[in-house]
């Protein structure tokens, strides 16, 4: 009950700061229609059993860290891509990696999956069982340890949950 | 301090332009569908956010800035899943991506 109280909380002053962010007016009429649909959201999320609240204090300090260093390499292969997209055809090098997923939460895998994808080089295709189908534009050895450093970094951030 | 945060708005419009356009030429140049896809990703990540935080530092602290970062937030959480998407859209159709073996250096 605690549990749900709160995941109600959160995502009614999420939705408020989108709304207040998003319009920009203070007038009675705004603030009123945007009190109606966040009331109308929450309680639909509610039926539709979305309001599980997987947000932990830890995570606060763990997912900016993560974000950044993520950005990083996403802008390493930006390069390393666009080096590709410019070099001789016969350059180029096409693979499929398998990565193992130890995530647990539907939030580390979606994490870990997306993170693939974000980065140029990497786009996961499939996910069977607990792996991840990946397809690489590039080195695959370079694909393999960038997976499983995002994999430990994801894993360190869940432990902590 | 206006004229340094013009010159740093330039770089990464140029930045992003520069990224947006060999994005592009990727997208015509390489062979198969699922390595264009990478080419896309290249638009999608430091092409659009190289624009958007050019057009951020012209903004200022504003509500402008605000609806930026979200466009932002927007593009980097639906584009990863929209790649997805289309390559598993592929794959279920039996395209297989065609794969580039390694050529062996030690016996030759």
């Amino acid at each position: 009950m605690r549990a749900e109280i709160a995941a109600i909380a959160l995502t009614t002053v999420a939705l408020s700061s989108l709304w207040i962010a998003l319009s920009g007016y203070f007038n009675t009429l705004q603030l009123c229609l945007g009190a109606i649909s966040v009331v109308f959201v929450v309680w639909l999320s509610a039926r539709l059993d979305l309001l599980v609240n997987e947000l932990r204090p830890s995570l606060l300090l763990g997912l900016p860290r993560y974000h950044a260093w993520l950005a990083w390499q996403v802008i390493k292969s930006n390069f390393q891509v666009a080096a590709i997209i410019l070099a001789p055809r016969s350059r180029m090098r096409r693979t499929v990696l398998r990565m193992l997923v130890k995530q647990q939460t539907a939030v580390g895998i979606a994490t870990y999956a997306n993170s693939i994808t974000l980065t140029p080089g990497t786009v996961t295709l499939d996910a069977e069982g607990d792996e991840l189908i990946v397809h690489v534009l590039g080195r695959k050895r370079d694909a393999n340890v960038l997976g499983m450093e995002m994999h430990d970094r994801i894993a360190r951030i869940e432990g902590s949950l | 301090m206006s004229l340094a945060l013009d010159i740093a708005t330039g770089l990464l419009l140029v930045l992003g332009t520069v990224f947006c356009l060999i994005g592009a030429l990727g997208i015509l140049r390489l062979p198969d569908y699922f390595s264009r896809i990478h080419a896309a990703g290249l638009i999608e990540t430091l092409g659009s956010v190289a624009i958007l935080a050019a057009l951020i530092l012209q903004a200022g602290l504003s509500m402008t800035t605000v609806k930026l970062l979200l466009i932002l937030v927007f593009i980097l959480t639906t584009s990863p899943t929209a790649s997805h998407a289309l390559a598993r859209a592929a794959l279920h159709d039996n395209y297989r991506p065609p794969i580039d073996e390694d050529k062996p250096t030690s016996n030759n």
